[in-house]
């Protein structure tokens, strides 16, 4: 697709989706607001995975910071939601940081290590942390005194009790609460997309991309490759922590299972599967895990770790780079195809015109 | 004695072609040398010629075509091939890399031949029981030769035995070379781009420019070519 | 100081099967310079198929040797058609790791299907005896498995240093090109390298299932992660490394979890996880590795 192409495809895609919420029931809004959360965890990933070139096993932890600071920030502390987010993606930056200073000084797959054992520490760090985090049972977003469950709020009452009514639309909007979360989340996706893309594409992103495929050629150019990635996977949890305070806005309540190790390799399948190079891809790899999870009857759900299991294994052997990796394939051979049958006998051949995507497929090359 | 015939080789990677139709001969213990510049091809021929890479045209050991023949097949048949930068075993002693070396013959036979090589390399026998990383260019050098020596080869390709070696410590590497296949009549191929020290060894030998032979002769003729004199020997 | 060696040996019997599962990871490891995500699971599997020949009537030392044999076959195979076709030691490790973490969620997940969830009753393998040391009532169980510890470690040693699987195990390890153009059959040499790694977590699967007197599918996931922790700390190229830093790693968590109530038991995993970290930041090669993986 030429630019301007994609760039419409893109305009009218996002006015049909900005239009669905008034014609669709709240369930399917939520449900596009799961993928939305999904969507921006897996991207944080994605930016670990396709331009670090290293794997995270914990960021379904740093997705459980998020919403356990938004919580704990809004309902302990009544501070406002907008504020709460900026905080849990702040602090999520520095905790990224912390963890992968000396993980990430050393290349190979000592992140996958570290961060594995982070996945299953904060499931454990919730519980120990009990009596503000509310334990294994969790705590829920209470809405304010009066509004919601008196018999809960009682039982509480020892706290410092400040909570907002939840995450309410605004009177002005004439929204509905669902759709108006929806909106805000798809803003801040859209915010986070563009983030990672100007990121990738900046100075320091395209250092990244040399540090994945040369470090020591990135090392003689100058990039300091140390700190390029212990920025890039702060900035990544960050945007899983985004991923986080979404989770919570969408879910009224937070409890530890919910940030298990399971969470980690469930945000791996989309980023993988949609392609963890592309920008596109772990929206992609979003929708379709969690309507993958909608669509197996609940009798059958037990199956589903077991199809995770094969899609990654599939997609590694068939398609690294992912389902947008698949695309940019296709594309580019239709092109070839297509500019060969213009002008039969001068056409350029394959190794004239290579498929080069424009951003790079770490997982493609061996 | 062994007998080497190389017939309109042609290999490559993927969709680049590097030998483009290369035809030499080596017969009995001879010494052959292949000189070339960076990049000519000299690696590209070694691999192709032990079936470490696919070919095209013939390899033919003793009259038989081995072309595509995997190096383990080429090992059994006695060719022997030491890659470029060495190929050391660098976690694995000295005597362990002569262990491996033996790999597909017998206890017995590996023990006596271990024995053999280290008296001929004596600074190796000094470092038996040392790692192979732990030494110096020239000395892994000659445990890279004493390891494919191992297999008793009847041709040995050497893969620019000189590279990363300096001036006085290739000349080491060179007459050990030269007294070693005296003593045992093995026919050597070593490719080079240092042909000072390696004509003096040769008893013949060939220019390969961008994949493919461009001269050839005796050492005493190639010494004396005048082009090559400017191209190789930096006079 | 009676409470003390109950703490001891009680750190010790589980840094025992740490370390197994770390020889499992160090095997791999020197064979292909890769990491098995899902050794803990592939350990688990087999021990429920151990199980199943108990469940027969099998003796349970044949039914752990049987699990041993079906774990190194699933291993050579697991080597064989996946991750040959993803380039073995020389492919991308981050698309190897991926594939060992598709296999994870198979294991776990399958186990439960074939088996059922619910954890399956196993008897203790040393019996349920005890015998005083110290004052302390220290199980057979703890000495027992420390008795078959060290078997596997002297085996192990003599299989690397001793064998010519060992030898062609190193070297193709140290230089694949090499040891292939040295007549060494390196797809055969790594399948056996995956097989041993899987046996030997075979044994760590019923030695934990032994000590718990029950089989479940998520007994080796914190296990797996204690194992990381004690190859990272002895080194990941080094056997001796796995085992030290396996019973280290035991010994703390038990003695860091049993002495600082901040940490209780809620946070086991912590002071493992703090053990890496500084690990990782003052000597990334670990106790007893060498200083190349620190760069591998
Ligand atoms: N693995 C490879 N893939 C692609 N091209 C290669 C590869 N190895 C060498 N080449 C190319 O083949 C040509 C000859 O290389 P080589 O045989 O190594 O030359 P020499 O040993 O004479 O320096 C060079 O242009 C080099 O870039
Ligand atoms: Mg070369």
């Amino acid at each position: 697709m030429s630019p301007r192409l994609r760039w419409a495809v893109f305009g009218v895609l996002l006015v049909v989706v900005a239009a669905l919420p008034q014609f669709v029931a709240d369930t399917f809004v939520n449900r596009m607001s799961e993928i939305l959360w999904v969507a921006v965890a897996a991207l944080g990933l994605a930016l670990v995975t396709g331009y670090n070139g290293q794997i995270s096993l914990g960021h379904g932890a740093f997705v459980g910071f998020g919403a356990y600071t938004t919580m704990i920030l809004t309902v302990d502390y009544g501070v406002p939601f907008a504020l709460a987010g900026l905080a849990a993606v702040v602090g999520a930056f520095v905790v990224g940081v912390a963890v992968g200073l000396p993980a990430l000084r050393i290349t190979g797959v000592y992140l996958a290590l570290v961060t594995l054992g982070l996945a299953v520490l904060f499931p454990q760090l919730v519980v120990r942390l009990g009596d503000i985090t509310g334990g294994t049972v969790g705590r829920q977003l209470l809405p304010r005194p009066g509004y919601g469950d008196a018999a809960l709020l009682e039982e509480l009452g020892q706290r410092r009790f400040l909570a907002q009514a939840g995450f309410r639309a605004p009177a002005w909007t004439g929204l509905a609460d669902d759709q108006w979360r929806f909106y805000v989340f798809g803003v801040l996706a859209l915010v986070a997309f563009l983030l990672v893309r100007n990121l990738t594409r900046s100075r320091v992103g395209r250092s990244l991309v040399a540090i994945r495929d040369n470090e020591t050629a990135a090392e003689v150019a100058g990039v300091r490759v140390d700190r390029a990635k212990v920025i890039t996977f702060g900035v990544s949890a960050g945007i899983a922590s985004l991923g986080g305070w979404m989770f919570a806005v969408l879910n009224n309540a937070v409890s530890p299972t919910s940030f298990t190790i399971t969470l980690s390799i469930t945000l791996l399948v989309a980023a993988v599967l949609g392609g963890a190079a592309s920008i596109v891809g772990p929206l992609v790899g979003a929708s379709i895990v969690v309507l993958l999870r909608e669509v197996i009857p609940a009798e059958q759900q037990r199956f589903s770790q077991v199809v995770f299991g094969v899609v990654l294994i599939l997609v590694m052997l068939v398609a690294p780079g992912g389902i947008v990796g698949l695309y940019r394939r296709g594309e580019a051979a239709l092109r070839r195809r297509w500019l060969a049958s213009r002008s039969p006998g001068t056409g350029p051949d394959d190794s004239t015109l290579d498929p080069t995507p424009d951003v790079p497929t770490p997982l493609q090359e061996a | 004695m062994i007998t080497l015939e190389v017939r309109d080789l042609v290999a490559g990677y993927g969709p680049v072609r590097v030998l483009e139709g290369v035809s030499l001969d080596l017969t009995g213990g001879e010494v052959v040398v292949v000189l070339g510049a960076n990049g000519a091809g000299k690696t590209t021929l070694l691999r192709a010629i032990s079936g470490m890479i696919p070919v095209q045209g013939a390899v033919r050991l003793d009259g038989v075509d081995v072309a595509g023949r995997r190096p383990e097949a080429l090992l059994r048949k006695g060719v022997a091939h030491v890659p470029q930068g060495r190929g050391t075993f660098n976690d694995l002693t000295v005597e362990e890399n002569l262990r491996v070396g033996g790999f597909t013959r017998t206890s017995a036979e590996v023990a006596e031949d271990t024995e053999r090589w280290l008296d001929l390399f004596p600074r190796l026998r000094e470092r038996r029981d040392q790692r192979a990383g732990s030494m110096s260019g020239g000395e892994q050098q000659m445990l890279a030769i004493a390891r494919a020596l191992m297999s008793r080869p009847s041709l040995l390709l050497l893969d620019e035995p000189s590279l990363g070696l300096a001036p006085l410590v290739t000349a080491d590497v060179f007459s050990s070379i030269h007294s070693v296949v005296g003593e045992l009549g093995t026919g050597v191929l070593v490719v080079e781009q240092n042909a000072n020290l390696a004509l003096g060894i040769a008893d013949r030998g060939y220019v390969l420019e961008t994949g493919s032979i461009v001269s050839s002769g005796t050492a005493a003729e190639l010494s004396a070519d005048d082009s090559i004199r400017r191209a190789y020997l930096g006079v | 100081m009676q409470l003390f060696v109950q703490r001891v040996f009680d750190g010790l019997q589980a840094g025992v099967i740490y370390a197994i599962l770390a020889l499992a990871i160090v095997v791999i490891f020197r064979a292909s310079g890769l990491l098995n995500f899902a050794q803990g699971e592939l350990a688990m599997f087999t021990t429920f198929i151990a199980w199943t020949f108990l469940d027969a009537g099998v003796p349970w030392w044949a039914a752990t040797i049987l699990a041993a044999v079906v774990g190194f076959g699933i291993g050579a195979l697991l080597y064989r058609l996946l991750i040959v076709r993803l380039g073995g030691p020389a492919g991308n490790p981050l698309a190897i790791v991926i594939v060992t973490i598709g296999l994870f969620l198979i294991l776990n997940d399958g186990a439960g299907i074939i088996w059922g969830a619910n954890p399956a009753k196993v008897p203790r393998v040393f019996g349920d005896g005890r015998v005083e040391v110290l004052g302390a009532g220290i199980s057979v169980q703890v000495l027992g498995l420390l008795g078959v510890l060290a078997l596997l470690v002297i085996g192990f040693g003599l299989l690397f240093q001793r064998t010519k699987l060992g030898l062609a195990l190193r070297a193709v390890t140290s230089n694949q090109e090499s040891a292939g153009l040295a007549g060494v059959k390196v797809m055969t040499t790594l399948m056996i390298g995956w097989g041993l790694a899987s046996a030997i977590g075979a044994l760590a699967g019923t030695f934990t299932a032994s000590q718990n007197a029950s089989v479940d599918t998520n007994m080796m996931q914190v296990a797996l992660i204690y194992a990381f922790a004690a190859a990272t700390l002895g080194g990941f190229d080094s056997p001796l490394g796995a085992v030290v830093g396996g019973l280290i790693i035991g010994l703390v968590s038990e003695l860091v979890v049993g002495y600082v109530d901040v940490i209780g038991p809620d946070l086991r995993l912590l002071p493992g996880f703090v053990l890496v970290l500084v690990v990782l930041l003052v000597r990334p090669q670990g106790l007893f590795g060498s200083a190349q993986v620190a760069r591998a």
